[in-house]
C-alpha cells in the first residue's frame, strides 16, 4: 500500500492529477488530495508542467511507503514492506 | 495558538555593516529608500566597538531596515557571506519587473528570478553580501495553507525526536497526520 497526500491548492493540484499507478484511487476532501495504490505510485515531471520550486516540494503533503526515487524527472513511492 | 497579544509587522531589522558608504549608496541611491532616522552614540557600543552610527532605511509600510557601523572595526576579509536574507514585498509583477529593470539599469546584478509556490521573486546582493529578495504574491494564502503549515510543524517536531531525522521521515509523519485528519472528516468535497 502506498499513498501520496497533496494539498488542494492550485500550484500543487497537478501533482495529484499526474500520479499514475496500478488500481489508483483518488479522493479529494478536507483540503487534500489522497492518491493511493496497492503498488507503486509515480509522478512524471513531464506530465505536470511544474516550476522547480513546486516540483521539488511536491511531496510536502506527505507520503506513505518508501521513496524510491525523487529527482528532476520522476517521483516514485513504493510499498515499504511494513 | 496566538491570542489577542500580537506583534504588528517589522519595526526594524538590524544588521552590522563594515561597508557603510556602499550600503548608504545602495539603499538610498540605487533603491531610492528614504532615511527616516540615524542614531550616533559614543562609548555605548560595547568594548570592541564603542562608537557607532545606526542608520535606518524606510522599506515601506512603516517598516525599516537598519545597519550599525562601528568606527574602528575594519572589515574582516575572512568573514563568511551572510547566510540569511531579507525579502521586501511588492504587490504586482509589473512592480517586480520594474525593480529588476532598475537594478540592471544601475549596475546591480540580478542573481535570479524565481517562481515559488505562492510568490515570485528577484534576488540581488547588497554591498554586505546579504541576499536581498524582492517578492510579489502569486495568490493569497488561505486557512487551508495555515492548517497545512500547522500539520507540517507538528510533523517536524515529531521527526526531530528521532535519532536521525530526515526529510523522508518527516514526509512520512506528515502523511500520518494528514490521514488522521481525513479519517475525522470522511465526507467528499
Amino acid at each position: 500500500m502506498t499513498a501520496i497526500y497533496v494539498l488542494d491548492v492550485p500550484e500543487f493540484a497537478p501533482v495529484a492529477e499526474a500520479a499514475t499507478g496500478e488500481d489508483l484511487s483518488l479522493t479529494r476532501r478536507s483540503g487534500y488530495f489522497r492518491v493511493s495504490s496497492p503498488g507503486p505510485i509515480s509522478v512524471r515531471r513531464a506530465d505536470t508542467d511544474l516550476v522547480d520550486a513546486v516540483w521539488f516540494s511536491a511531496l510536502s503533503g506527505g507520503y506513505a511507503g518508501a521513496l524510491e526515487r525523487f529527482d528532476g524527472d520522476l517521483i516514485r513511492v513504493v510499498p515499504d514492506g511494513r | 495558538m496566538p491570542g489577542s497579544l500580537r506583534t504588528r509587522g517589522v519595526d526594524h531589522a538590524a544588521y552590522v555593516t563594515a561597508r557603510p558608504a556602499e550600503t548608504i549608496r545602495f539603499y538610498r541611491d540605487v533603491m531610492g529608500l528614504r532615511t527616516p532616522h540615524v542614531i550616533t552614540a559614543k562609548g555605548w557600543g560595547g568594548k570592541p566597538h564603542p562608537d557607532f552610527v545606526h542608520f535606518f532605511f524606510d522599506i515601506g509600510n512603516g517598516d525599516r531596515l537598519a545597519f550599525f557601523y562601528y568606527f574602528g572595526v575594519p572589515e574582516d576579509p575572512g568573514a563568511a557571506r551572510p547566510t540569511y536574507h531579507l525579502a521586501l514585498h511588492v504587490e504586482t509583477q509589473e512592480e517586480l519587473l520594474a525593480w529588476r529593470a532598475r537594478f540592471e539599469r544601475l549596475g546591480v546584478r540580478v542573481i535570479a528570478q524565481i517562481v515559488h509556490e505562492t510568490i515570485e521573486s528577484i534576488y540581488v546582493r547588497d554591498p554586505n553580501g546579504m541576499v536581498l529578495e524582492i517578492t510579489r504574491p502569486l495568490r493569497e494564502l488561505s486557512e487551508r495553507d495555515e492548517f497545512d503549515a500547522e500539520l507540517s510543524l507538528a510533523a517536524l517536531l515529531d521527526t526531530l525526536e528521532e535519532d536521525d531525522p530526515t526529510l523522508e521521515t518527516f514526509w512520512q509523519r506528515k502523511a500520518e497526520l494528514v490521514e488522521k485528519e481525513l479519517a475525522n472528516d470522511p465526507e467528499e468535497d
